[in-house]
């Protein structure tokens, strides 16, 4: 055997025994150095000590994982209920009605004679459209909703015609919402141009609410631009938990303010007070302050916010909101209660730039 | 009823939350151990993990199954690693500290009072390592996969792997040379 190169002395390590490689390491000083130096090598580079992961590790990755898996995966019970629907709209013709009137059977008549008579095929009687009931139109949706999973190309013309047509409200809601959850950028864009739409309020308006719904970028983007049309606006604070408070979380601080500022100008200071609860975005917050202080919120809240936000920047935006508001009851309240000598003094000092009519010298 | 990975992949592609949640917990010991050899700490790992899962529930409808899920779901961890890596770079210089345990079994006296020597080269020679290297060295020293799966975990032809693990031990040989020069004479 020829010397082995140093990349068939590697295969040799990880890859198990050759015959001829070890009798040539048996008499070749040479080679069997290197090879040593090798080995010698990698194990010094050892393994690494892995702590340790208990059998039930995989149900934990999953535990994490599964919470952030997007949310078309919880549709799956669709598919049985598709099965069905379908089902019994092919029983019920709703399908095949078209086809019928495309090709109409062939008329047979039987005259007094000893061999039928094949006629012309009569023209189709012209049937007066059957408005479909709502809940003939749910089955429809949902079977669409699949359609546009498979085809989006087929099912969004049928799907628009229900959003566009002679339909009840209710159905409109159920098929923009059939849209809003679709995965497809046409679907996505349908959605986007309805809400747009200022020549169909009512549509525009409930395709907003499903924008809202859906809380991602682009959606977000809708409601930023939305919330510059006051009717609009007032429809994404109809439903703030679901809307506004959703559209808020994750969004850029620039977006949220926009919201916000949105909030405000309708006067919704229950929906401002619900994002002070919620918002983990401190800067957020302090603005929500302001908004709150100049829409008259009085002193509770604040006081609570100032007790129980730990974020400097926050109490400081109550701070200086008590003051806008001549607060003096609150902010003396507050001075009290405070353990911080830094923090007492900065509320004190704030005191001291409103007349306070309540301050009390202290007896000499 | 036992999928396979392929079976299950397949489920999962088409909306089957519980196949794929099959496929996680089949795969996840494998791919923390992975993760934990790429980032160097469990925190990072435990992050390296959940992200290559989500990234894979993403992509599934991309896995044609021509190579084994395992392999593919390898190839998004290294991805995620780098990907975890090129952020800290930008952020801070870190140093991998997956060499803090190095050697992990079993070793000699003699071993353990040159542990802290072995480190001290080890740790320069592996930060030498090209990406590909290092990534090559831990598929095939640490996790034990032949060659070609390498390859397909790498995105290169077979001998670019192997070649890779190669360069990866002569530096490495390089530079622990001195140590194991002391314990041969």
């Amino acid at each position: 055997m020829t010397h082995p190169t140093e990349e068939e002395m590697l295969d040799h390590y990880y890859a198990g025994a050759q015959p001829d490689f070890e009798e040539h390491l048996a008499i070749c000083r040479e080679c069997h150095a290197l090879y040593r130096s090798i080995c010698e090598t990698l194990e010094m580079a050892g393994d690494t000590a892995l702590p340790a992961r208990g059998p039930d590790y995989g149900s934990q990755v999953w535990a994490r994982v599964s919470a952030q898996l997007p949310l078309k995966s919880r549709n799956h019970w669709l598919v049985p209920a598709l099965a069905a629907g379908l089902g019994l709209m092919f029983a019920a013709g709703m399908w095949t009605e078209h086809l019928r009137q495309k090709a109409p059977p062939l008329q047979v008549t039987f005259v007094h004679a000893p061999a039928p008579v094949f006629t012309q095929p009569l023209p189709p009687k012209p049937k007066p459209a059957r408005v479909l009931t709502d809940a003939e139109q749910d089955k429809k949706l949902l079977a669409l909703n699949t359609l546009l999973e498979a085809d989006a190309k087929k099912a969004l013309p049928k799907l628009l015609a229900v959003v566009n047509g002679k339909t009840s409200d209710r159905t409109k809601e159920h098929a923009l919402f059939v849209l809003a959850q679709s995965d497809s950028l046409d679907a996505r864009a349908a959605l986007q141009n309805i809400a747009r739409d200022a020549a169909k309020p009512e549509l525009q308006t409930k395709a907003v609410r499903m924008m809202g719904l859906l809380g991602d970028d682009g959606a977000r983007k809708e409601l930023a631009l939305a919330a510059s049309n006051p009717a609009l606006r007032r429809e994404i604070l109809t439903v703030p938990d679901r809307v506004t408070v959703f559209a808020l979380k994750d969004a850029p601080t620039a977006e949220k303010k926009q919201i916000l500022n949105s909030v405000f100008l309708a006067a919704n200071s229950k929906v401002l007070l619900d994002v002070l609860k919620k918002q983990p975005d401190a800067g957020v917050r302090a603005a929500t302050i302001r908004s709150l202080a100049v829409m008259g919120e009085r002193s509770n809240v604040l006081k609570d916010v100032y007790r129980t936000d730990s974020d400097e920047d926050v109490r400081r935006a109550v701070l200086d909101v008590l003051v806008v508001q001549q607060n003096g009851d609150a902010l003396s309240e507050l001075a009290r209660e405070e353990p911080d000598a830094r923090r007492k003094q900065e509320i004190l000092s704030r005191l001291a730039t409103i007349e306070y009519r309540k301050i009390q010298r202290p007896p000499p | 009823m036992e999928w396979t990975d392929q079976e299950a992949a397949q489920r999962a592609g088409a909306g089957d939350q519980g196949a794929f949640r099959l496929l996680v917990e089949r795969h996840s010991h494998a791919i923390f151990r992975l993760a934990f050899r790429m980032s160097g700490n469990e925190h990072d790992a435990e992050d390296l993990v959940q992200e290559t899962f989500l990234r894979a529930y993403k992509q599934l409808r991309r896995f044609d199954g021509r190579s084994a899920f395992g392999t593919w779901l390898y190839r998004i961890c290294m991805n995620c690693s780098l990907d975890l890596i090129r952020e800290r770079k930008k952020s801070e210089e870190v140093t991998p500290n997956w060499l803090d345990q190095v050697p992990g079994h079993a070793p000699s006296p003699e071993r353990l009072s040159q542990s802290q020597e072995i480190a001290s080269l080890l740790r320069p020679a592996l930060e030498q390592l090209s990406e590909t290297e290092r990534h090559a060295f831990i598929l095939r020293h640490y996790e034990g996969c032949a060659i070609e799966q390498i390859a397909e975990v790498l995105g290169v032809q077979a001998g670019a792997a192997k070649h890779s693990v190669f360069r990866a031990v002569q530096k490495l040989r390089k530079a622990l040379q001195p140590v194991w020069e002391v314990e041969t004479r």
